[in-house]
């Protein structure tokens, strides 16, 4: 699935300008997507294990040894290529792992490394120390083995080619008799099994192998989409409780400034209030006023007794100077 | 199979070793005669270079500079200068170890590829590794990449 709004440079940038509906529709769209996406993918699984069933369970049929001496002759046969073309390719594939270079590079590996070797190269620089001789006379003769090697990969590979070659043309010949010679009982048992088939042959098998080719496709398509549809909601989800919480912290802090003017008013508070209260931290802004104020209180007193003592001493002086004046 | 494949897959260790000694004592011959042949090179150009190289900056310090062929010489003598010093550096390393390669390969070809002590480990031990079943040091580096 591609992202709404392209490229962005945050996470949410294409949502941030979008309303609260649109985001939850948006949410609710892709998660419907992809639990119906889900469902069909469930659907299609239980569909591809009954075909399965049908192919492996029709191919049986076609290919018992019971349905006449020359269909059993061809089994036969298709049975001893398909184990000379499994043996080959597992050959195949060990000596690829040990020997992963190709036969050419091989051989252009050996080329370089003897020119360097057996020569003397016109340009100084080209000449290699003695520590680069020994080496390259070590991969030179390591080289040389890889190749011997790799020749039994070529030809594992020629013999894979060869029984695949054969194992079509075996399956050709059998298809040419069609349902000739076949277990009546069972083909009966078959249909009744899977009555939405339509048994013909190995017509059958192609077109139901067709069908499980695409039902896989659909699959592998779906476990790429699902990993990224997955992030998105998961990230509007992310961003729905975001805006969720700071909705709810807004509130609280509305309905804390209510009750604070509840207190100073000297109304009674819930319990509904005090935890919004605490929750805001609000209630620390309550009570801390008060203290300000006896403290504030307890200053100002002292200040009065200072400016009254102050006062009688002016008071004193006033008299004093009244007394002095009045002398003078 | 092609022809020059063949010689390349049917050679010998023993083959090359020899010819690798052949090589080496034909180069401690020839590297004396090498070695003062690159440093007169090497003094020319040097020459060559300290000549050019004040009428380069003069017309490098300049905006006309483009068609100037002083530049282009300047550049050539420069390269060629590079290269000797190059060839030269290689060629001491090469007198150098030269004794030392040749008393090497000598022990080879008398003594035979495999194990001799501990200086001289066997030089077959990969292409026996392969030979044996085992992997080769690319199948290793290979898997060793995909973990």
């Amino acid at each position: 699935m591609t992202r709404r709004g392209g490229r962005r440079d945050f996470l949410f940038d294409d949502l941030v300008n979008l309303s609260p509906i649109d985001i939850e529709n948006i949410h609710l769209k892709l998660k419907k997507n992809f639990a119906t996406k889900e469902a069909i993918r469930e659907e299609k699984q239980a569909e591809r294990k009954q075909l399965l069933d049908f192919v492996k369970e029709l191919r049986n049929l076609l290919l018992a040894p019971s349905r006449g001496p020359e269909i059993s002759e061809l089994i036969s046969k298709l049975q001893i290529e398909q184990s000379n073309k499994n043996a080959a390719e597992k050959l195949r594939d060990e000596i690829n792992e040990r020997v992963p270079p190709k036969q050419n590079q091989i051989i252009k590996s050996l080329k370089d490394r003897h020119k360097l070797l057996w020569t003397i190269s016109n340009k100084m620089i080209e000449i290699p120390s003695l520590e680069e001789e020994i080496e390259l006379f070590e991969s030179f003769f390591e080289y040389q083995a890889m190749y011997e090697v790799k020749i039994q990969a070529t030809e594992q590979e020629e013999i894979w080619r060869e029984a695949s070659k054969q194992i079509k043309k075996i399956f050709d010949a059998i298809k040419k008799f069609e349902l000739e010679g076949i277990d009546e009982t069972k083909l009966l048992e078959l249909k009744e099994q899977f009555p939405e088939q339509n048994i013909i042959g190995w017509e059958t098998v192609e077109i139901a192998s067709n069908q499980i080719a695409e039902l896989e496709k659909w699959s592998e398509e779906w476990r790429r989409d699902k990993r990224s549809e997955h992030k998105e909601i998961q990230r509007i989800e992310a961003f729905l409780r975001i805006t969720e919480e700071e909705k709810r912290k807004e509130s609280l802090k509305i309905k804390s400034e209510e009750i604070r003017e509840k207190v100073e008013t000297g109304g009674t508070l819930s319990l509904d209030d005090l935890s919004a209260l605490i929750s805001t931290g609000e209630i620390s802004k309550i009570s801390e006023p008060k203290i300000k104020n006896t403290a504030k209180d307890k200053t100002n007193k002292k200040v009065k007794k200072q400016k009254s003592s102050t006062k009688r001493g002016a008071l004193r002086s006033k008299k004093e100077s009244s007394k002095h004046g009045g002398n003078d | 199979m092609h022809e020059e494949y063949e010689l390349l897959l049917n050679l010998t260790p023993e083959e090359m070793a020899t010819q690798i000694l052949a090589k080496r004592r034909l180069l401690a011959d020839q590297i004396s005669i090498i070695i003062p042949d690159l440093e007169d090179s090497v003094e020319r150009l040097q020459q060559e270079y300290e000549e050019i190289f004040p009428r380069y900056r003069e017309i490098d310090n300049q905006k006309e500079r483009k068609n100037s062929e002083i530049i282009s010489n300047f550049k050539t003598i420069r390269e060629k200068l590079r290269n000797e010093k190059k060839s030269l550096e290689a060629a001491i390393r090469i007198s150098k170890e030269s004794d030392s390669a040749v008393a090497y390969w000598t022990k080879r070809v008398n003594e035979g590829m495999g194990e001799l002590d501990s200086e001289h480990p066997d030089l077959l031990r990969f292409s026996k590794a392969v030979r044996s079943g085992e992997k080769s040091r690319a199948g290793i580096k290979k898997m060793q990449k995909n973990k």
